[in-house]
């Protein structure tokens, strides 16, 4: 089933949270909206589940306007942050419940219930009331109660967000397994960048109500098309500057190209892309942050300061304070108009 | 969490003083209603020195007594008040907790408001408003004057219990196919039924134990609740008051209290809610 959102504006009062949005989505496929909070990403979702009124805006699936059709009827599974299990249930009864719905035999629906718990491992929780499973149980129950109607999209509302760490990273494979065994067409949203790019098909990157990027995760990352995304793809952050705060001399002898005086524009690195080398341009060390394999330096030089990040030995013996050398290869640097944030693909000449 | 020696002893003093100011009146009813007629002689004695039920069987079948009539009212006004209340609150307090504008809040002002409201405010335009409907001296007027008293409290009770159910779960249960009248059905009424089950209790009680109102807008002895009907007993022949018997029927009214009281709490902590909140310590 292919997903179209076409011209979307949702307006809260004067608020306006979707700002004339389209979004398609291939059959089969996984987008990840990812945005801040308060972007719109979770009432778009809304529209596409039927309990967010829009403005304007029509939602197709395949070629069907569905946009008027009630949120009981669009066939579509809904997995909330906070899991929206029924509390009076067990968790066999929850996931029973649509098919209970829609009259499916006893033992039809018995079946299918096994099923699911088979796909979801959640075989001997059946019995248990929500009260009695941990966070990362009921997400799984959410997930079978979404799944066991068999529904034509599969909509995922920060699902992972109150998990632990390492059960997030977990879930969220487990979700992209099943998405994919299932060939379920699927939107994710998550405010979360690295659980946007590890799973998703697409990434719809969303700011002040509208899609800044819509690309692969490798796209996103390498290449950001707005500022925006460059800002908000990353972790750590890419290292941003106005070309004139910049000195000239310095900016060439990083390699990146002299925008300076030619244009307004905003250019970055990411910290992964400055990498230590004595012969390169010199700053102090402010900060050093161990994040595990990597070591991340905050450097202080011409003025500014910057991220970079080195593998732990490579920085072992670089204390705070230390004075270190650092190069970037001119086809990492990123540039952006300032005005419109929209990237500028400058050859390097 | 565990409490020191000291504020050991100061919580068990305010409990036993609690218990002493609310058991003694009800303790010494029972005492004067056990014991015989003769035996009702000043000084009293705390302890009643011989023990009878015949006080007991003189009230609902002697005739001296007042019958089980007056008992069935009081249970009527008690059960339409309960199901007339719970089943307005719910739906008064849903749509008043759901939807949160302006004059909703207004509205549960007012509602707290009117429920710190008294009887006797109610009843003299209550009886004119009766007189002229047709609804003066029937059960039914008893009931929805209850029913009407009960509810300020009820829809202010409900609307809070009906916030406590996250709306997600009734949109999760709409994409699950439920329509509006199923979400109701099999997702709000099971989660709120704890909170119906305090509002129609109280309710209940209060119909029970009404004594103003039938006072006033039951005038015919067949429709009057014991409440009323014992007050034969101070206003008796030769301005005396029977204690004996009036003690046996208020005990006899007190017993459908306790056992609502007993089954509520049975109730609560078996159904989680507010009970598994306080059995949780």
């Amino acid at each position: 089933m292919r997903v179209s959102i076409r011209s979307l504006t949702v307006e809260f009062g004067p608020v306006t949270a979707v700002n004339d949005l389209d979004l398609e989505v291939g059959d089969g496929q996984l987008v990840a909206i990812v945005g801040s909070s308060g972007c719109g990403k979770s009432t778009t979702l809304g529209f596409v589940a039927g309990f967010a009124k829009a403005t304007t805006g029509t939602l197709l699936f395949d070629e069907q306007d569905v946009t008027e059709v009630s949120p009981q009827r669009r066939k579509i599974g809904f997995v909330f942050q906070d899991y929206a299990i029924y509390p009076h249930l067990s968790a066999a009864e929850n996931i029973r419940f649509p098919l209970d719905l829609a009259k499916v035999p006893r033992r039809q629906a018995e079946q299918q219930v096994a099923e699911m718990a088979e796909l979801l491992d959640i075989g001997e929780l059946l019995h248990r009331r929500p009260g009695q499973l941990s966070g990362g149980q009921r997400q799984r129950v959410a997930l079978a109660r979404a799944l066991v109607k068999k529904p034509v999209v599969l909509l995922l509302d920060e699902p992972l967000s109150n998990l632990d760490a390492h059960l997030r990273v977990q879930m969220r494979a487990e979700i992209r397994r099943i998405q994919l065994g299932l060939g379920i067409t699927t939107l994710f949203v998550t405010h979360d960048q690295a659980e946007a790019l590890s799973i998703a098909d697409q990434v719809a990157v969303m700011n002040a109500g509208r899609i800044e990027t819509l690309a692969v995760p490798q796209e996103v990352y390498a290449r950001p098309a707005t500022l925006f995304t460059a800002q908000f793809i990353g972790s750590p952050q890419m290292n941003l500057w106005a070309s004139d705060a910049l000195d000239a001399g310095f900016v060439r002898a990083m390699g990146a190209l002299d925008v300076v005086g030619t244009r307004a524009a905003t250019v970055g690195i990411r910290p992964e892309h400055l990498t230590l080398d004595p012969a390169g341009i010199h700053g102090e060390v402010a900060l050093r942050e161990t994040l595990g394999r990597d070591i991340l330096l905050h450097v202080e030089a011409n003025g500014s300061r910057f991220l970079t990040l080195v593998d732990s030995q490579v920085a072992e013996g670089i204390r705070q304070g230390d004075r270190v050398g650092f190069v970037a290869d001119a086809e990492n640097w990123h540039y952006f108009d300032r005005q419109t944030g929209a990237r500028l693909e400058l050859a390097a000449s | 969490m565990e409490l020191t020696r000291r504020q050991s002893i100061v919580r068990w003093t305010l409990i036993a003083f609690g218990l002493f100011y609310a058991l003694v009146p009800v303790l010494w009813v029972l005492a004067i209603a056990v014991r015989p007629r003769n035996a009702f002689t000043f000084p009293l004695p705390l302890i009643p020195t011989e023990f009878t039920f015949s006080n007991l069987r003189e009230i609902l079948t002697g005739s001296d007594g007042i019958g089980w009539l007056p008992y069935v009212n009081a249970a009527i006004y008690g059960l339409g008040a309960a199901v007339v209340t719970g089943v307005i609150a719910l739906l008064g307090g849903y749509a008043l907790g759901r939807y949160d504008t302006r004059y909703g809040r207004a509205l549960l002002l007012v509602f707290l408001a009117l429920s710190l409201l008294p009887d006797a405010a109610r009843i003299v335009p209550l009886f004119l408003l009766y007189i002229h409907t047709g609804m003066y001296d029937t059960r039914i007027g008893v009931i929805l004057a209850y029913a009407a008293g009960s509810l300020p409290l009820g829809i202010w009770l409900m609307a809070a219990i009906i916030r406590q159910i996250p709306i997600r779960l009734e949109q999760a249960a709409r994409i699950d196919g439920a329509g509006p009248f199923t979400v109701a059905r099999r997702i709000v009424l099971p989660l709120a039924r704890p909170g119906v089950i305090v509002v129609g209790t109280l309710a209940f009680v209060s119909g029970w134990n009404a004594f103003s109102l039938p006072l006033i807008l039951a005038q015919s002895p067949n429709i009057q609740p014991y409440t009323v009907v014992l007050q034969k007993y101070i206003v008796a022949e030769q301005s005396t008051v029977n204690w004996t018997l009036l003690s046996a029927g208020s005990l006899i009214g007190l017993v459908p209290v306790l056992l609502v009281f007993g089954f509520l709490q049975r109730r609560l902590l078996a159904q989680g809610g507010l009970g598994a909140a306080v059995r949780a310590r």
